[in-house]
């Protein structure tokens, strides 16, 4: 495989308050190729979003901490970098998209401005150059660049995206993590916002992890896919291995609860039980008590990472030699 | 079959600063018992404010909503809450919101029995209330939690046995899954057909995801700015999609199939919303096909073949 | 049961162990819970107590009566004998004090309770039925509120003269329009929410309506008014006793304190220190037991 931009090592977090600790995220290894797009999935509480602001140093203080593991963007590691390192980092290496645009942009500026404070901040240049770069990257997202003098209420919530899009490649970061970018939106400008980062992806070669809810966006926009349960990461492969071939048991159970648009189900698959509470995580298999594939072993102990075909691992006893015992 | 719902040239518009609000824009459909339509559209369509109007929570500008040949829209307030509140209910989308915070799952489930039927003794309706937990799959011991306490999938299930607590005939649910994660759907999306087909009961089931209104519908209908554009039964609009923007809808929507490398229509421009609309066709500024006949006309809802209404000047030319 | 164990989930696990039996999770004591993990509103409370104990045991704590002149030691610097010294009368300070603690927590008491049924009561009405009643009744408010509260105060009392139902009356009327203000917001935003509507869905009347869903969701925030308000209270009884249009002498005001020693400052500052340190650990007591009440009530909004 080609070279790995950002490669994160058996990283735990944990949420700790006086009542409670959060189990957010249990030992994840992934490993993103340049130029490639990571699809992130799994339901609300899997550890998606943690996954992400562990990557930009943004868990909340006081209550976010990092247990163990590192994070390490070609070669060096974030989690090892200071405060005011690890803001050189972000924006200018390191871009992140948040699924509400409404709060991420700031009212009482204009957009062009927002951009241009972006270019200025991390790349040392005059505030006209920065401007012109601020209207080149609005053309880009689809967005008149005359349209720079404008505040964001003045745009819809397609385009108030697209503004979100355009300050985070404003550096031509290496990295963007797109945080359910889209499920604000409506369908069809959901298609718009996708075709425009898939078309932006291509032309800068920019590095991506998307993460969402929805297999449909990952089956179309990413080349890896790694399904999250319960802060671990319980399936990965590329796309293609994962859905034609999933071999977790939730991944099954997955695609069979949806709906589907080409075949008829009377009734739809149901996953029993609720996802599984991060702040009461078992000792053994967490999808072991919604499993309707389990044996006795997978209430016993924590099941490790298993190979099954090049490239394709998942955490589960039916592919180890001692399923067949129990 | 008979009708149990018939609406008739529905409006309901808003006065707002900037003008009239097209909301709800002569809408004309029926629903038969124990069948459920599909109301499919984007945000800002009207397709909430039409589910808000047919169970009046909102007051109709003109038009009629026969209820067994009743009308309950124009009829009074008063009239309509005595007689036929309890038979048409409705299930919210959000069911963190919907739900009164300092009122226990018990408590909740309680207050439509006891506002409903005046005088019932005490024991008898905190046993119904129980009863309809049991129904919707809510385990006794959570009787006396809080929403908060809750996850969203239970808290919708306190939502339906709220609405089915008063025996109802018609449910209008309003994206009862929209919030819920993909796997919590499905046990409420199996939920709601199992309480259809024991109940006989009757939705209007709006959505704006469409793989699931083709999983639980009979009907179909599209709305766009305000108005219906084409109707038809749930198969025909996946097997013979007529209007040019419910092509793009269904385009639109991502499959989770790596092989598939479907032709995907990309509209351009975003929803305006429909204040003192032009009388021209609502969807002609975004139609790939438009022509001069759509700016200049607006298109009327018309039956194409036997159940399938199309509302565009060309539809013809779309049919398969 | 966890996946990895670290010190915090042991530490959590020692504290649940010494607790005897998990407590029921209703809404009021989760917020009872944040109240509890907040220090200055902690202290708040505790002060707020403190003073209510002086005033109900006042006649126990106090070393001397609150009227009586002794002519043998005026005006004396705080002693062993008297803690807080003695004013131009004799009279002890720390006793006067003591006995102020009663007049003006009761009278804010009052003050507020008399502002919150008329101006919280029309609030709540405007907030409720909206349209013209709303338009009308804020309009009115809106006319109290150009006069400044203590101009208002000081024409209520200048016509119906000095006295303690005098007093609670003119605060009434100029604290009317920030009551009904704060009381319809609240209302407001509950009116607004979806569990309104889904109860208008299944038939509840409108009185069940107020009673049983919007009260109760709207009363946190009203409470955090009403202890707001205490400190208001306290406050502007104290300036209208110190400029004279309060309570008449020799009722043991903090404000009529401060008056008293207004004369001697220059050569007895402590006569007005006490009293006027009193009055702001009043207000500020009640001022961080609002805030923290604000922030269990509705974690959000900060």
């Amino acid at each position: 495989m080609s070279e790995n931009i950002l490669e994160i090592k058996d990283l735990v977090v944990h949420y700790e308050t006086d009542e409670e600790v959060v189990e957010a995220v249990n030992n994840i290894n992934l490993e993103i190729g340049k130029g490639q797009i990571l699809g992130l999935v799994g339901e609300t509480g899997a550890g998606k979003t943690t996954t992400a602001l562990s990557i930009m140093g943004l868990l909340p203080a006081k209550v976010g901490h990092v247990i163990q593991g590192s994070i390490k963007l070609e070669g060096e590691d974030l989690l090892q970098k200071s405060p005011k390192a690890m803001r050189e980092v972000r924006g200018k290496k390191i871009s992140m998209i948040f699924q509400d645009p409404m709060t991420a942009l700031n009212p009482v500026k204009t957009v062009g401005d927002q951009i241009s404070e972006v270019i200025l901040l991390h790349d040392h240049c005059s505030k006209a150059e920065a401007l012109k770069r601020a209207q080149d990257m609005l053309a880009k997202v689809g967005i008149v660049p005359e349209r720079y003098k404008d505040y964001p209420h003045q745009f819809s919530g397609g385009m108030k995206q697209r503004i979100v899009i355009a300050i985070a490649l404003a550096c031509e970061p290496e990295l963007l993590i797109a945080d359910e970018p889209t499920t604000a939106l409506d369908v069809t400008i959901q298609a718009q916002i996708l075709d425009m980062m898939r078309k932006l992806q291509k032309e800068k070669g920019t590095s991506m992890i998307m993460i969402t809810h929805d297999l449909g966006i990952v089956a179309e926009m990413c080349d890896h896919c790694a399904v999250m349960y319960g802060g671990e990461i319980v399936e990965y492969g590329t796309v293609e291995q994962i859905f034609d071939n999933p071999k977790h048991p939730y991944t099954k159970a997955l695609y069979r609860s949806i709906p589907s648009l080409d075949q008829d189900v009377e009734r739809l698959h149901v996953i029993p039980g609720m996802v599984s509470d991060p702040s009461n995580l078992p000792s053994y298999c967490t999808f072991c008590d919604r499993c309707e594939e389990k044996k006795g072993i997978c209430s016993e102990k924590d099941p490790w990472v298993i190979d099954v075909e090049p490239g394709h691992w998942t955490k589960c006893f039916q592919y180890t030699p001692e399923w067949e015992g129990k | 079959m008979a009708n149990l719902i018939e609406v008739k040239n529905l409006k309901k518009y808003f006065s707002t600063p900037r003008g009239m609000l097209h909301a709800v824009d002569n809408v004309t459909f029926n629903i038969e018992k124990g069948k459920t339509i599909g109301i499919v559209g984007e945000s800002g369509c009207g397709k909430s404010t039409l589910g808000k109007t047919l169970m009046r929570l909102h007051n109709p500008t003109s038009g009629e909503v026969l209820y067994k040949g009743a009308d309950i829209a124009s009829m009074d307030i008063k009239d309509f809450k005595k007689n036929y509140r309890s038979n048409i209910q409705m299930i919210f989308q959000d069911p963190y919101a919907s739900l009164d915070p300092r009122m226990s799952v018990l408590q909740l489930i309680e207050e439509p029995i006891k506002v409903n039927n005046k005088g019932m003794a005490k024991a008898e309706v905190t046993k119904k209330a129980k009863e309809m937990m049991e129904l919707v799959g809510l385990a006794k011991r959570l009787e006396m939690s809080y929403p908060h306490e809750l996850d969203g999938g239970r808290r919708q299930r306190i939502g339906v046995a709220r609405a089915l607590s008063l025996n109802p005939e018609f449910i209008v649910c309003d994206e009862p899954v929209s919030a819920l994660d993909v796997s919590i759907q499905a046990q409420i999306l199996n939920l709601l057909q199992d309480l259809q087909r024991d109940r006989g009961l009757t939705y209007m089931f709006i959505t704006h995801d469409m793989s699931v209104v083709k999983h639980i519908s009979d009907d179909i209908a599209v709305m766009y700015l305000g108005q219906m554009i084409e109707k038809c039964p749930a198969k025909e609009i996946f097997k013979n999609t007529i209007h040019p923007y419910s092509q793009a809808l269904l385009s639109a929507i991502p499959i989770p199939d790596v092989h598939l490398k479907k032709e995907r229509i990309v509209l351009k421009g975003e929803l305006t919303s429909p204040i003192d609309p032009k009388p021209c066709c609502r969807f002609a500024a975004r139609c790939p096909y438009a022509k001069d006949r759509c700016l200049a006309e607006e298109p009327k809802l018309r039956e194409l073949k036997e159940g399938h209404s199309v509302a565009c000047h060309f539809a013809e030319n779309f049919m398969h | 049961m966890a996946k990895m164990h670290t010190p915090a989930m042991e530490k959590i696990e020692r504290k649940n162990a010494r607790r005897k039996k998990p407590r029921r999770s209703t809404p009021s004591y989760e917020a009872w819970k944040r109240f509890k993990r907040n220090p200055t509103a902690l202290i708040g409370l505790v002060v707020v107590i403190l003073l209510l104990l002086v005033a109900i045991f006042a006649p126990l704590i106090a070393p001397y009566d609150y009227q009586t002149q002794d002519f043998l030691s005026m005006s004396q610097k705080p002693s062993a004998a008297h803690l807080f010294g003695t004013d131009q009368l004799g009279r002890d300070i720390f006793s006067r004090c003591i006995y102020g603690a009663r007049y003006s927590l009761v009278i804010a008491l009052f003050c507020t309770i008399a502002a919150f049924f008329s101006g919280g009561l029309l609030g709540i009405i405007a907030g409720y039925f909206g349209g013209k009643v709303d338009t009308i009744i804020m309009r009115i408010m809106d006319i109290f509120q150009a006069i400044p509260m203590i101009m208002m105060a000081m024409c209520i009392v200048a016509v119906l003269g000095n006295g303690i139902p005098q007093l609670v009356a003119a605060i009434m009327f100029a604290s009317m329009p920030t009551m009904a203000r704060n009381n319809r917001a609240a209302i407001l935003r509950v009116r607004g929410s979806d569990y309104i509507e889904s109860s208008e869905a299944i038939g509840v009347g409108q009185v069940a309506m107020i009673v049983k869903h919007m009260i109760p969701n709207a009363v946190g925030v009203m409470v955090i008014y009403f202890v707001g308000f205490l400190a208001v209270s306290i406050m502007m009884m104290s300036s209208m006793s110190y400029i004279g249009v309060g309570l008449a002498a020799p009722t043991p005001e903090w404000g009529l304190i401060l008056n008293d020693g207004k004369a001697y400052m220059s050569q007895s500052p402590y006569m007005m220190v006490f009293p006027a340190v009193m009055i702001m650990i009043t207000c500020f007591a009640f001022n961080l037991m609002g805030d923290g009440l604000r922030d269990a009530f509705d974690p959000k909004m900060k």
